[in-house]
């Protein structure tokens, strides 16, 4: 497989074959995704030139973090979600397999998300960490009992949702002629 | 509407065998059957190639015919 296909195997989750047909889906959606960006970002800057230039500003960095954070909300969503639902509706997230290789697929997806529990376990732990830290030690803080049981939380909830998102993406399909 | 269908079930093929046998996911040989997606002559010829036919008898139809 070639490495191109491999990242939007990997970026979209597209369990299946990469073939045109699937190409054409994922295109046609992100061509929307960005069309529906690009509006955003122009009504977005728009409107904040037009109030930034008529109302006198005191508190710059607030404002910043107000931007940014909606930017980033806003393009995640339009991005992600928006392109999640779409490939979903339209069949390209779903893995068809025949009623023989249910239960092996299933056991496999099982296994998958057991090897990645513990990643997530320590992404989440490193990171929480990192964004929680406000000037205290490193160490001291990722050692904190409080930081791990809330990463073993987020890991115990996580992972399974994960799981049966995945499972809920499984369609039977008869292997007849 | 294509041959894709009555020459897959000639050959005693599944979609799956024959999405296997030409490179794409089940799905596509479907929607191809069903003239819900417009392949690329590529895909037409190795389904015609899969098949042991030729692109007329596969895909060929009249200009007044309905799609």
């Amino acid at each position: 497989m070639k490495m191109s296909d491999r990242i939007i195997k990997w970026f979209f989750g597209v369990p299946g074959t990469i073939d045109e047909h699937v190409k054409a889906e994922i295109g046609e959606v992100s061509v929307k995704a960005l069309i529906i960006t690009f509006i955003f970002e122009l009504v977005f800057n728009g409107s904040l030139y037009l109030y930034t230039s008529l109302v006198t500003i005191t508190d710059f960095e607030t404002l910043l973090y107000l931007v940014t954070m909606i930017q980033f909300i806003a393009i995640l969503l339009i991005m992600g979600g928006f392109t999640t639902i779409v490939l979903k509706k339209r069949g390209v997230t779903t893995q068809e397999v025949v009623a023989d290789d249910k239960r092996i697929v299933e056991k496999r997806l099982k296994h998958k998300w057991l090897r990645i529990a513990p990643i997530i376990f320590i992404l989440y732990w490193i990171l929480g960490t990192l964004f929680t830290l406000e000037g205290a030690n490193f160490f001291s803080k990722i050692m904190d009992l409080k930081t791990m049981i809330g990463s073993f939380i987020f890991m115990i909830i996580f992972c399974p949702v994960m799981y049966f998102y995945e499972k809920g993406n499984i369609k039977v399909v008869q292997n007849d002629v | 509407m294509n041959q894709v269908c009555e020459y897959r079930r000639k050959k005693k093929l599944s979609q799956m065998a024959l999405a296997n046998q030409v490179g794409v996911a089940r799905q596509t040989i479907n929607l191809i059957e069903n003239n819900k997606y417009n392949p690329s002559l590529d895909l037409c010829l190795k389904i015609a190639w899969s098949l042991e036919t030729d692109l007329n008898t596969l895909f060929w139809r009249k200009k007044d015919e309905n799609e």
